[in-house]
């Protein structure tokens, strides 16, 4: 889980409110510099190498998918809470390099829109509030759910 | 094949996993052993993990007789897989073992291994504890199939299969007998022993 509650700050946890929290170093590592790094959201952000990197000691999934659903993970000295809510119908996606965030995969997944979202610190909320964008061609919260993702490397030919 | 807006105009069915193992004593014989899972992220019915595990399709043995058994977490979603998607493949339609299923719940499941070398399943229900073992594991192949490559040839199908060349189901300890054979899926040569990983039912609009 990667959190940065202050994105522009380069700083880590608790400094400031910017850590990842982990069961796999390698696996994330390799997720941040081949997929989160090149996420028009996330690209340039100073946080993102900033933050503080702590092993997991638990992660607890909530919900239904149908209300809401809520992703709860905890390291020492930190227990940091994502939640979606007012759930939007689901709906399957495919998405070429041309539309797809990282610019070089095919990427096939099942999408959830939330209407409404909240990210929690140490039971703390930050501010603000989910907004609306274009996404794949269409007016859309930035709040999600996605499962069933799948990210596949074209071949050459 | 790339759709002209990036969202499918269908409606998603059920998305999860679905490895499955399909043993034969006699390649040339009936299935001897069968174990579908199915671990659901959204249904109709919700989320939850359920299990169909045969080690007599051929009969209509009940548990505790026989282990022709649909373990779950949730009953709603098992009936509704059985009757929306297993019983509408050829390879179960006919068996005589679904016609007399014992429906158990669940009392714990978890996975263990990596999928890129061995995987397994634990399940334990009532006095049953339960593994699948998918060992010898091949590379990972994206599956983007129209219904009418599918085994019900209703719904279309985005699915990431990694084939098992030495699979194995225990049942408290004992290991069933019979081996995986070839089946050949959408034109690719495979097994009847795979993980089903990042799997999405879409009813096509």
């Amino acid at each position: 889980m990667i959190i940065l509650g202050d994105p522009q700050n380069a700083q880590g946890f608790p400094d400031a409110r910017n850590l990842c929290i982990t069961t796999n170093s390698e696996l994330t590592q390799y997720l941040v510099q081949d997929f989160v790094s090149r996420f028009p959201s996330f690209r340039s952000q100073p946080a993102l190498e900033a933050m503080t990197w702590l092993e997991a000691e638990s992660h607890l999934s909530d919900g239904d998918m149908k209300t809401s659903w809520t992703e709860t993970m905890k390291a020492a000295g930190c227990e940091a809470q994502m939640h979606w809510a007012e759930l939007g119908e689901p709906f399957a996606v495919e998405v070429t390099p041309k539309d797809c965030a990282t610019g070089i995969h095919d990427m096939y997944s099942v999408f959830l829109e939330a209407r409404s979202a909240s990210i929690s610190l140490n039971g703390e909320s930050l501010s603000g509030n989910v907004c609306e964008r274009v996404f794949f061609g269409r007016e859309m919260s930035t709040a999600f759910l996605a499962v069933s993702e799948t990210w596949v490397l074209p071949s050459a030919t | 094949m790339p759709l002209s807006s990036p969202i499918h105009p269908g409606q998603v069915v059920w998305t999860g996993e679905n490895p499955g193992i399909l043993l034969k004593e006699d390649p040339d014989g009936p299935f001897s052993a069968i174990a579908l899972f199915f671990r659901i992220y959204l249904s109709p019915k919700g989320r939850g993990t359920v299990l169909l595990l045969l080690d007599s399709p051929e009969e209509q043995r009940t548990f505790p007789d026989g282990c022709n058994v649909l373990l779950h977490d949730n009953k709603e979603l098992a009936e509704y897989l059985l009757e929306t998607f297993i019983l509408k493949l050829p390879a179960f339609a006919a068996l005589p073992a679904c016609e007399s299923l014992s429906l158990i719940p669940m009392e714990e499941c978890r996975s263990e291994g990596d999928p890129r070398v061995r995987y397994s399943e634990i399940v334990k229900a009532h006095s049953l504890e339960i593994e699948l073992v998918w060992d010898g594991l091949g590379t990972p192949t994206a599956l983007e199939l129209p219904a009418e490559l599918t085994g019900g040839k209703e719904n279309e199908l985005y699915t990431l299969l990694i084939e098992s060349t030495n699979p194995s189901i225990h049942i408290n300890g004992q290991r069933l007998s019979g081996s995986p054979v070839e089946r050949v899926q959408a034109g690719i040569k495979t097994t009847t022993a795979f993980l089903y990983f990042s799997e999405t039912w879409i009813r096509p609009a």
